[in-house]
């Protein structure tokens, strides 16, 4: 047998160290890349062999087929916003006596305060306790049972919080039949029950005005339109500076556009409940983002329960744990702590420790190219986090490093149309190191609003999820 | 006629759909062809074109509508095909952080790379060294600190996938004329080696070019390849490689002395080879190579002298040895300007096989010689950092080096060593080695230049005379070029020898003369 050198000539290489060596290449005209390495963290290091030995396996193959099948599901996925009803009504599983919130499951007694004045406070909403020593009461004898609205198909942002009673719009993907729900946000009574757990006569009496008289002519407007498209409103958000997460200005304002014209064609609205609805509207800042919201769970409700598949469906926080969902192990948690958020207060005096940390659901547009992926879409959101445009650009840009896909329904001028990054790879998140990326606002321990920032989701959510894949499918992992 | 399509619930920029028209080109049978949202300004727009259909009429502001007039339907539908791949064309421009975080975005970004320079701590260079050798790349490991058993399943690994693992702990490799690690570049030509031991191949490379030869390929095998726990699986691999590979003609192996069990592989493998071989086992057994029809040779200049011997037609060598009697001469010239106290030799080195092969030389006539990496270990120097008697530093030894630069990239360590050596005034002679080639220190002699020619100037106000003798590890095409790092050292009155072992002879020579023939330790 003959034995050549295995050397190809010119010879290319690919140096990883000292870039003394890749100059020392260079320097003779060797075509040379330098690794940009830097020591992995220790959850990543420890998984880099395991990873190395599925990447080889026959096992990558089924995995890349399942994660295409699942990208495919993410990329034709086409949400219409179809209904507006009491959460009871429409919400598989719920029952009277349940209470969701954000996040993945905790506790009782681990929950944040915000959660469990949200908690108490939605019994009360609902009528089931009159005192909040008599809710926490029915909370810790079982009669009242609280969840983990992902768990539901339902998005709870900030404090989740989101009672039977309440109403939820209903987004439903044309392509899969998959549904997603979240509550509208309550007009001007700023995060309101759903989103800061809060509650006063004020907010019972919107609630109950969404309710009883602005959902059901949505509701009906709705159906006679057969619902209102939302990703091509989506596309031209994105187009227009929109991330959809931290900022839907554009979004919304397409849509209440839409949505004037559409009340005002509704048959036999009387003036004063027509009023209601416009003022629903108009007094709703961020109108369009539970839409966006319920859209983004529609759509990662199609990628779900695909066998061998590690795209991340689920990315939510409760103030105390963060958790991730991944397509092939269903509706298993996988936790860490939750992250802290960086960013710019609204007041002079905020201390970083009186940040909560990452508290909500909103984070699942993340998961599909929106939000902290989409960073390059929106110079506003940029300087909102306290960084450059170039530090939006380069952000988008290292997501896709973690990704499957650009989502071609969200295209980034900024990165001459490419688009943005989308379908988080639990095994790229492990393989690289780089931490998935999310914009949000910051919310102090006692419920107030406090500024806005990005974190980034914890490694130690994609190890443990890692272990689960690994330990699911280990007959067919060699070594 | 019309020809109508249309996307639902898609929509797309408009700057983007008026340059599709321009991208589509000409289609023989088109007439007109529009692509826009159908809102109802745009429909109107398409009706004044006369392309507006039925089922473009239908359409809604969200949807996209392809609206054509053209000479049959079959032209419509290869126009529509040709918009639709225009539509889900690929942004030519990857998406992506473009920095390169692991292997397998380096190869996208270059494609059929094949090999991996690897220099990373001992850990996670094992885990980068997976990586490669299974995408496939031959590997260049400079780390050490490597555990015994992950060298051995990553020396396996690549023999299965007929790869290269050239180290642990390699220092260089000469292959197909790049100059790899921190490597001379030397002429090419008949003589293939490969090595165990870093310096000790860089000396033989570099004397075959200066003695008038050329180098085919020179391959690291790294420092432990010929311990039992590898059993010299490089090195049988590119024992193989040089055996079949037709510019070779004569082949040198070169390691420090194997594993017993190792040896006899190799020697098994040498008995078999086709082609003439010359071994350099440092201070090993000779007599097994002589069986295995080898050249057993004991420096470095020999191994050189002996492959350039072994070649037909035979090539004139460019050696300048000195006879004996000008040895003595030089010796006798530099003895009579000691003062009394002067009697000893220290050398500091960066190559650590070179210092060894000047221990071995001068060993025979000053005596036994205190080093921090000893022939013999009783000779083990207390404190590195204080010499006694004859002595030798390898400052490229991990107590000199640790969180630094490799002493021949950084050998600005040596400085100091050498003022406090030169100040000592039991000290007669500094031995040095300089190296030379890529990735080596830009200057080497001209760093030390100053420093010597002051320490000299120094002994010679304080009574005293110090000798500095050196080699210069590289060749006329490094980057330093051997001419001008020898022209340097001379002008600041260092004695500048062809080779290590010429250098250490003439110390010995001299220290030997200065203490009595049969001097050295008490």
């Amino acid at each position: 047998m003959t034995t050549a050198l295995p050397i190809g000539s010119p010879l290319k290489v690919v140096a990883i160290g000292a870039e003394v060596f890749a100059d020392a290449l260079r320097e003779q005209a060797i075509e040379t890349i330098q690794l940009q390495w830097s020591p992995p963290a220790d959850i990543v290091r420890k998984h880099q062999r395991q990873l190395c030995e599925l990447r080889e396996s026959p096992l990558a193959d089924k995995i890349a087929a399942a994660n295409a099948k699942v990208i495919e599901s993410l990329l034709n996925a086409d949400p219409y916003w179809v209904d507006m009803k009491p959460a009871i009504e429409v919400v598989p599983g719920l029952k009277p006596n349940m209470i969701l919130k954000s996040g993945p499951p905790l506790p009782w007694d681990q929950l944040c305060s915000t959660q469990r004045m949200g908690i108490c406070n939605g019994i009360l909403y609902e009528g089931l306790a009159t005192s909040d020593a008599e809710a926490e009461a029915l909370v810790r004898s079982g009669e009242v049972e609280f969840h983990a609205a992902n768990d539901f198909e339902v998005v709870g942002p900030g404090a989740g919080i989101l009672t039977p009673s309440m109403i939820v719009n209903v987004v439903e993907d044309r392509n899969s039949g998959k549904r997603g729900y979240c509550a509208p946000f309550e007009g001007p009574n700023k995060g309101g029950l759903s989103g800061w757990g809060i509650y006063n006569a004020d907010i019972k009496k919107h609630l109950d005005l969404l309710r009883d008289v602005v959902g059901p002519i949505f509701s009906k407007m709705l159906k006679r339109i057969e619902g209102v498209p939302i990703k091509a409103i989506i596309t031209r958000g994105v187009e227009m500076g929109d991330e959809t997460h931290s900022r839907q200005e554009a979004e919304s304002l397409i849509l209440i556009n839409k949505l004037f014209f559409l009340l005002f064609d509704e048959p036999a609205i009387p003036s004063d409940v027509l009023r209601c609805c416009v003022d629903f509207l108009d007094k709703t800042p961020r109108f369009f983002h539970p839409i966006g919201m319920a859209s983004a769970m529609a759509t990662l409700q199609s990628m779900k329960h695909m066998e061998y598949s590690t795209v991340v469906i689920a990315q939510v926080g409760n103030g105390v744990e963060y958790g991730i969902k991944v397509s092939s192990l269903g509706d298993q948690w996988f936790t860490a702590p939750s992250p802290q958020l960086k960013g710019m207060f609204l007041s002079s005096d905020t201390r970083q420790d009186d940040i909560l940390p990452w508290i909500g659901d909103s984070c699942i547009l993340e998961a599909i190219g929106l939000g902290g992926f989409a960073a390059a879409a929106s110079p506003a959101v940029a300087r909102l986090t306290g960084g450059t445009f170039a530090d939006a650009i380069a952000q988008s840009r290292e997501m896709a490093d973690i990704c499957l896909c650009e989502n071609r329904n969200f295209l980034l001028p900024a990165l001459d149309y490419a688009g943005s990054p989308a379908g988080i790879d639990l095994l790229k998140v492990l393989a690289t190191g780089i931490q998935p990326v999310l914009h949000g606002g910051m919310i102090s321990k006692t419920g107030k609003r406090m500024g806005a920032g990005t974190t980034r989701v914890p490694l130690a959510c994609f190890a443990k999820a890692f272990a689960a894949f690994a330990a699911k499918y280990r007959e067919e992992i060699p070594g | 006629m019309i020809c109508n399509y249309v996307k639902t619930n898609d929509y797309r920029d408009s700057v983007f759909l008026m340059g599709l028209g321009r991208r589509l080109g000409q289609v023989p049978g088109l007439e007109r062809v529009a692509v826009l949202m159908a809102t109802p300004m745009n429909l109107s727009l398409l009706d004044d074109m006369g392309v507006l259909g039925p089922e473009g009429k239908a359409a809604g502001p969200n949807d996209l509508i392809i609206a054509m007039s053209v000479t049959d339907a079959e032209t419509g539908e290869k126009v529509r095909a040709r918009l639709d791949a225009l539509l889900n064309e690929k942004k030519p421009q990857p998406m992506g952080s473009g920095a390169c975080r692991d292997i397998a975005a380096a190869l996208r970004q270059l494609p059929g790379a094949d090999l991996a320079v690897i220099s990373l701590p001992g850990e996670f260079a094992v885990v980068e060294a997976e990586k490669a050798l299974n995408a496939g790349l031959n590997v260049f490991m400079f780390s050490d600190n490597v555990a015994i058993e992950d060298e051995r399943k990553l020396k396996q690994l690549a023999r299965d996938k007929k790869l290269l693992m050239m180290g642990p702990g390699c220092g260089l490799s000469f292959l197909n004329g790049n100059a790899i690690g921190l490597c001379s570049k030397v002429r090419r030509g008949p003589i293939g080696l490969a090595a165990a031991s870093g310096s000790g191949l860089q000396e033989t490379m570099v004397l075959i070019d200066r003695f008038g030869s050329g180098v085919s390929q020179a391959i690291g095998v790294g420092g432990r390849d010929l311990r039992d726990e590898i059993g010299g699986i490089t090195m049988l691999q590119a024992i193989d490689i040089l055996e079949a590979d037709v510019d070779t003609k004569v082949i040198v192996v070169i390691s420090k002395p194997p594993g017993k069990n190792t040896e006899r592989k190799i020697m098994d493998r040498l008995r078999a080879c086709s082609k003439p071989v010359i071994v350099n086992f440092i201070n090993g057994d000779k007599d097994a190579i002589v069986q295995a029809g080898a050249v057993a040779t004991e420096t470095f200049a020999e191994t050189a002298l002996a492959a350039i011997s072994r070649l037909t037609p035979p090539v004139a060598t460019k050696i300048v040895d000195l006879s004996a009697s000008e040895l003595a001469a030089i010796a006798a010239s530099e003895v009579g300007k000691y003062a009394p106290e002067q009697r000893y030799l220290r050398g500091i080195y960066c190559g650590g096989t070179l210092a060894e092969e000047a221990m071995l030389i001068m060993r025979r006539s000053i005596g036994d010689i205190y080093a921090n990496a000893p022939l013999s270990p009783d000779m083990l120097l207390a404190n590195p950092q204080i010499s006694r008697e004859h002595c030798v530093i390898d400052i490229g030894a991990e107590e000199f080096t640790r969180g630094k630069p490799h002493a021949a990239i950084d050998p600005s360590p040596r400085l100091d060593r050498f003022r406090a050596e030169a100040a000592d005034p039991a000290v007669a002679l500094i031995l040095m080695d300089f190296l030379l080639g890529y990735g080596c220190n830009p200057d080497p002699a001209g760093m030390m230049a100053e420093t010597i020619a002051e320490a000299i100037a120094a002994a010679g106000r304080a009574g005293r005379h110090l000798s500095v003798v050196a080699s210069i590890c590289g060749s006329e095409l490094d980057p330093q070029v051997f001419s001008a790092q020898k022209a340097k050292l001379r002008a600041a009155g260092v004695m500048v020898m062809d080779s290590n072992a010429a250098a250490a002879r003439l110390a010995a020579a001299i220290i030997a003369m200065k203490n009595g023939v049969s001097g050295g330790r008490k």
